[in-house]
């Protein structure tokens, strides 16, 4: 495949024919060296593998507690929804609502949202709302913080290890495998070179032409 | 090497939400809509400097009851304290503990500063012509910007792990402060300035 693309550069607006990169290759603006694209290896197979894995390790962090602390015979745990709940029953209800959204709610979504527009392209077919969750994918991320929220339970743990016993838990194991899976995802992943594809599932599902698979 | 033209000077237009390249109707023409993905495109952000100045500005503001007021209150064995941002930072250091000092200082009161100072250099400096390399710095200025903001919200994060956990009656209680409140503002605020501000603006007043 080589084609070029007309592309303009989102940082500095450098108008530019780049060419059609074989996977594993990046694409940076002449101007400024911003990425422009980046063609992933394992095409569509890898993310979907990869979020498929994240997701059940989503569920369970969800299902578990993640730490338990214990201050002379007195125990209590906390979850990603319990870490919210207690703030905003703490007179607190808007930072409940931002922890809830920010470390349990968007990741979901991303997670979810990023498989069904996989997976539709992978069958090649445009499902319904598959487009607007492709385009709400790339406004959406800044919010993603489940990696911030590991991060800070070790920073709370580590605060109270010396006045009381700390026992980390099935959860926490998984929280941190579905953010490890996350980041290896979001790697084999451009939304450009996404939305490219759609573009000729919807070109080629008007009857002109059969696609073939894996193209 | 060839002379790279903005894609603006052409009547053009990158999609948003997509990459797709757009021609722009003559001015006051409605708003174009992206044939590949639907979105709404936009030659640059719509009142990017005026919402940018705006989050900024607010953010600020609240960044002073974020620091004043504490954000944690502590009752161990019938003992009360009270922290605020800073304060936290300074038990640490007592402690010894000069890792998690770090992550909190750094997290917390760096970065938001920061992020801050960089917004504001971006904005007074936007409308000066860009000396070619300075514009290629600012750029990479504003992306690490945008990257970090997020880290910020770790003190958020630790004060309501604690405030779930720590709830032992007699023995020890944890509650949020009204400066925890504060500082999530700040960090959704100036996350909302550097997502506001385009970029493109910075190499807008290049001399053809």
């Amino acid at each position: 495949m080589d084609e070029e693309v007309l592309m303009a550069c989102q940082e500095c607006d450098a108008l530019q024919r780049v060419p059609w990169v074989p996977a594993g290759r990046k694409v940076r603006c002449r101007g400024c060296g911003t990425t422009l694209y980046h063609h992933p290896r394992g095409g569509l197979d890898r993310p979907i593998a990869l979020l498929l894995g994240a997701m059940v390790l989503y569920v369970l962090a969800n299902s578990f507690p993640l730490v338990t602390l214990d201050i002379g015979g007195a125990s209590r745990e906390t979850s990603l929804i319990g870490t919210a709940w207690a703030l905003y029953n703490h007179d607190m209800k808007l930072l409940g609502i931002l922890v809830f959204l920010t470390s349990l709610a968007v990741p979901g979504a991303i997670l979810f949202s990023t498989l069904y527009v996989l997976v539709g392209l992978r069958l090649q077919r445009s499902l319904p709302g598959l487009r607007q969750m492709l385009a709400l994918l790339s406004h959406i991320h800044p919010w993603e913080m489940a990696d911030v929220f590991v991060i800070s339970i070790l920073v709370a743990l580590v605060k109270m290890s010396g006045m009381a016993e700390v026992i980390i838990d099935a959860g926490l194991y998984a929280l941190v495998g579905y953010i490890l899976l996350g980041i290896a995802a979001s790697a084999s992943i451009d939304v450009f070179v996404l939305w490219r594809r759609l573009e000729r599932i919807d070109h080629f599902s008007h009857g002109e032409l059969s696609f073939e698979a894996g193209k | 090497m060839t002379v790279l033209l903005r894609a603006k000077s052409l009547g053009l237009a990158s999609c948003g939400i997509c990459r797709q390249v757009v021609r722009l109707p003559l001015p006051s023409a409605t708003q174009p809509k992206c044939p590949r993905c639907g979105g709404r495109v936009h030659s640059r952000l719509p009142h990017s400097l005026v919402r940018t100045w705006a989050f900024l500005i607010a953010s600020m503001v609240l960044y002073i009851p974020a620091n004043v007021y504490p954000v944690m209150k502590n009752t161990y064995l019938g003992a009360e304290s009270s922290n605020t941002i800073l304060s936290g930072v300074a038990l640490f250091l007592k402690e010894g503990d000069w890792l998690l000092a770090f992550v909190i200082f750094t997290a917390s009161i760096v970065v938001p500063l920061l992020k801050m100072v960089s917004l504001l250099y971006l904005l007074m400096s936007v409308r000066k012509p860009p000396v070619a390399r300075r514009a290629r710095q600012q750029t990479v200025l504003y992306r690490v910007t945008e990257l970090v903001g997020r880290w910020s919200m770790v003190d958020v994060f630790v004060i309501g792990i604690l405030t779930a956990l720590v709830q032992m009656g007699a023995i020890s209680t944890v509650e949020p402060g009204i400066g925890a409140m504060a500082f999530g503002a700040v960090v959704v605020l100036t996350m909302l300035a550097a997502i506001s501000f385009d970029p493109r603006l910075i190499w807008d007043q290049e001399k053809q």
